[in-house]
């Protein structure tokens, strides 16, 4: 490890890839649920959770460039 | 950007953040496939990341590509144009950021209609892609008109007493895009909305009876506009005129301090120290770089950070001072000095402060500095005459240890070519980059 990264402070929390895996983790946990038969899931149910995970990741992260 | 040759070897290079493949997982998103092949291709990231969602989505394709070039594409590592495409990263950043966040906008304010419409809410289809245009053409506008002062589409407020010429329409002042650029978001973006409100009537059943208002308007609108046209193209090009005059008028006024400050000030030095040319010659060399800088436009680090360039650079003019003896710098790429950087400068100056002190006299000392992606170099050359390094006593640490022995306790290594009678000496210091120290 390089000085300059011996002089950093402790690692902050990386906010865009928290959202992001939550976001995918509950994605998985739908996909699962369906997979198990408790979900039925069709095209119209898919697409808005598609584009919500993306919205939401996209969002984050112009956020925190904006920072 | 093109090709620099060595001065020395003549062998010519080409910086590795132009002329390698690389993701960025630093900067990008995942694992900054889309950063890195937009960086190189000089596009920008989001749209490649717009093109693998939508293959993704498609046909399943985007996500193998992407997991293709996660595997195949090599990491980017710390670059000698760091500096470079950190300055163009900061530039682009708030761009980015707002269209990052008009997206997910967008994608966010979908899901929710498209949510509506599988719930088989009544309203869903009247609203749902009426919306959707007005927050796309809305969005369009909102960037364009307002945003942060310096941002490409922002809008500089007049301050009171400004002059006319700030009082530009706002709409169609361009900080950084292209005129037609401009225009053209701010056209799509009006159309969406219009487009939205015809959608809605349509769906609404309210569009007959609109299109008769919408006639009258459209007349009284026309008329105005014959009206009203001639004095406002008039006005828009007396203001376009003043505000050229005015930056005419600031740019003359900020070339003529610079020069009092600097030129003026060391003509009249050159002018009491004419007795002595070495001094002369040292104060025109050094106004001259001052003034080649300044002309460059190159920017002031100001985050406090030494850079190996500029570090070199303020070595020699410090020798060059001290000792009347011209010190020419050349550097291909520039890196941030850590501690094994600051190390390679010191030993670096070690061998200019010899070479100005031995070989003065042979005429100018010639540095070249060359930051890659695996190693930093620096050459140092005089014409002087030489010696033989075994011969050098054995207390005169000068080589041996501020040079020699300084790489290697620092991970690099030295090697001087010298050659008795007359052959000159070059030393070359190298620092090889990337590994863990």
């Amino acid at each position: 490890m390089r000085d300059g990264e011996l002089m950093r402070g402790p690692r902050e929390i990386d906010r865009v890839s928290l959202v992001a895996g939550l976001a995918f983790a509950a994605f998985g946990v739908v996909l699962l649920l369906e997979r198990a038969g408790t979900l039925g899931l069709t095209f119209g149910t898919m697409a808005p959770m598609a584009f919500a995970v993306v919205g939401v990741i996209l969002l984050v992260t112009g956020l925190s460039r904006r920072e | 950007m093109s090709d620099v040759a060595h001065p020395l070897t003549g062998a010519r290079s080409t910086p590795a953040s132009r002329r390698d493949l690389r993701r960025d997982p630093e900067h990008g998103m995942i694992a900054g496939v889309c950063e890195g092949i937009g960086r190189r291709l000089d596009i920008d990231p989001l749209l490649l990341r717009i093109v693998f969602v939508a293959t993704t989505f498609a046909s399943g394709l985007g996500i193998a590509a992407y997991l293709l070039a996660w595997w195949l594409l090599p990491v980017e590592g710390a670059q000698p144009a760091a500096a470079v495409a950190a300055a163009k990263q900061r530039s682009g950043r708030n761009r980015r950021a707002a269209l990052e966040v008009g997206i997910g906008v967008g994608c966010l304010v979908i899901s929710i209609l498209l949510t509506f419409r599988e719930l088989g809410l009544p309203f869903s289809d009247v609203l749902t892609w009426p919306l959707v245009l007005v927050a796309a053409g809305g969005a369009l506008i909102w960037r364009q008109s307002v945003g942060r002062p310096g941002e490409p589409g922002a809008v500089a407020l007049p301050a009171a007493g400004a002059a006319p010429g700030a009082l530009a329409p706002p709409l169609l002042q361009d900080q950084g895009d292209s005129r037609p650029a401009v225009i053209s978001r701010i056209g799509i973006g009006v159309t969406l909305v219009i487009t939205a409100a015809i959608v809605f009537l349509q769906f609404s059943g309210a569009l007959a009876a609109a299109s008769d208002v919408a006639l009258a308007a459209l007349v009284v609108v026309i008329a105005l506009v014959v009206i009203f046209a001639p004095f406002f193209v008039r006005l828009l090009t007396s203001l376009s005129i003043e505000r050229a005059e005015r930056i005419r008028s600031q740019e003359r006024a900020e070339v003529a301090a610079h020069l009092h400050d600097s030129v003026l000030q060391t003509l009249a030095l050159m002018q009491k120290r004419a007795d002595d040319p070495r001094e002369v010659a040292a104060l025109a060399r050094r106004q001259e770089r001052e003034l080649r800088t300044w002309l460059s436009g190159a920017p002031a680090r100001a985050d406090g950070e030494r850079w190996l360039a500029p570090a070199l650079q303020a070595a020699a003019d410090e020798i060059e001072q001290a000792h009347g003896v011209a010190i020419d710098v050349v550097a291909v790429g520039d890196a941030p000095l850590d501690r094994d950087g600051e190390a390679l400068v010191a030993a670096a100056r070690e061998a200019m402060l010899n070479a100005a002190k031995f070989a003065g006299d042979a005429g100018a000392v010639a540095v070249y500095a060359e930051a890659g992606a695996e190693r930093l170099e620096v050459f140092v050359r005089d014409r002087g005459p030489g010696f033989d390094p075994a011969a050098v006593p054995a207390d005169r640490r000068g080589v041996r240890e501020s040079i020699v022995g300084r790489m290697e306790r620092h991970g690099g290594r030295a090697a001087i070519n010298a050659a008795p009678g007359g052959g000159g000496t070059e030393i070359e210091l190298v620092l090889e980059r990337g590994e863990a120290s």
